[in-house]
């Protein structure tokens, strides 16, 4: 009788770690990628994992995005260009591309922290992560203030959310200069977009070198 | 072959579980360590007719999932569904043989044919059915 209930009691245990092994490592972890700033959340979510390998289709073809990398947009700054909130998207480095061709392309960068405490010494929370942007155009790193002002009102003036386009571009050419005088040993910066708290555009300067990959598809 | 199929252990115990559960309730005498059966003259009786309602068991449960596939979140795995059509014609070419086969190593060569095709049966079931994720360049 004694020895019975230590087997069931020996079963009941193994059945119990089993169940608790199998459980606990059903789930994925996948990058977030922050649309507007840092907002302290986690870095990286855990996804419930499936049982099976994931086929992506896109219609009623299937497409291969094994040499992908997945990330999390978190924030709403990119809603209105067609990114929200809990989307996920699947990114490749730029590779041999050209670089003009992420213009209008949703794209990833990695936070740049010493730049971030020099411009903003006010953020006390950096983290080691991802920005999710909307690249516009590419710019040289040494432009003149009125080369820079007038690619930039061409630009502006065809933007139906930028209302002044002067106090704008003015607003940007000390953006730039900040951003070429820090980035000076490059030869070309990135114009991205995003929308503050999801309504408020805005324009950055980014170094082609925290370029950390473009989005190729994003979950439908 | 990560591209094929996402081996993950779980899986792997859940086929090696219903492969010994239906080993052992094919070959009862193995409990015993007793080969008779296999190599007994009643073999189609003994051995075979367990077998082949396990196949009918697999081969059920296969297409179980197939048709219980929810077409916004699942999709058909095309390379895992061209294993089970194989494995199909192959359980039941070997059932053939393996009752006209005389001599102990054919037959055992059958059986553990059989054991194989349906642990792939019952695999394939597991991997057929995948989930789908719609995806939009952009």
């Amino acid at each position: 009788m004694n020895s019975m209930i230590l087997y069931i009691a020996i079963s009941a245990f193994f059945i119990y770690f089993v169940i608790k092994v199998v459980t606990s490592k059903r789930v994925e972890n996948v990058k977030c990628a922050f649309a507007g700033a840092y907002d302290g959340s986690d870095t990286v979510i855990s996804v419930p994992k499936d049982r099976n390998k994931t086929i992506y289709t896109e219609g009623e073809t299937v497409v291969d995005l094994s040499g992908y990398e997945k990330f999390h947009i978190s924030g709403r700054s990119l809603e209105k260009v067609g990114l929200p909130d809990g989307a996920f998207v699947y990114t490749l480095p730029l590779g041999d591309e050209d670089i003009y061709s992420i213009c209008n392309r949703f794209v990833i960068f990695r936070y740049d922290n010493k730049r971030l405490a020099k411009e903003h010494p006010e953020i006390t929370n950096p983290v080691d992560g991802y920005k999710a942007r909307k690249a516009v155009t590419i710019l040289d790193c040494k432009m003149k203030e009125e080369d820079f002002k007038e690619k930039m009102s061409n630009i502006l003036s065809s933007d139906p959310d930028i209302e002044e386009v002067d106090s704008c571009v003015e607003h940007l050419w000390k953006k730039y200069s900040f951003a070429s005088g820090y980035y000076k040993d490059e030869k070309k910066l990135i114009v991205s977009i995003t929308y503050k708290k999801g309504e408020c555009k805005d324009y950055s300067f980014h170094s082609l070198k925290f370029l950390h990959g473009v989005v190729k598809y994003k979950s439908a | 072959m990560k591209n094929v199929v996402d081996l993950n252990w779980i899986n792997l115990i859940y086929v090696i579980f219903w492969g010994v559960i239906s080993f052992i309730s094919s070959f009862t005498g193995i409990l015993d360590l007793d080969c008779r059966q296999v190599v007994s003259q009643n073999l189609l009786k003994d051995v075979l007719n367990p077998v082949f309602i396990w196949i009918i068991a697999f081969f059920g449960d296969y297409l179980y999932s197939v048709f219980s596939l929810k077409k916004d979140t699942q999709i058909l795995d095309e390379r895992w569904t061209k294993v089970s059509y194989i494995l199909v014609e192959s359980l039941f070419v070997i059932l053939l043989l393996s009752i006209n086969v005389e001599g102990n190593p054919w037959r055992i060569f059958c059986v553990v044919m059989l054991y194989l095709c349906m642990m792939g049966l019952k695999t394939s079931s597991l991997y057929a059915v995948c989930p789908r994720q719609k995806v939009a360049s952009v």
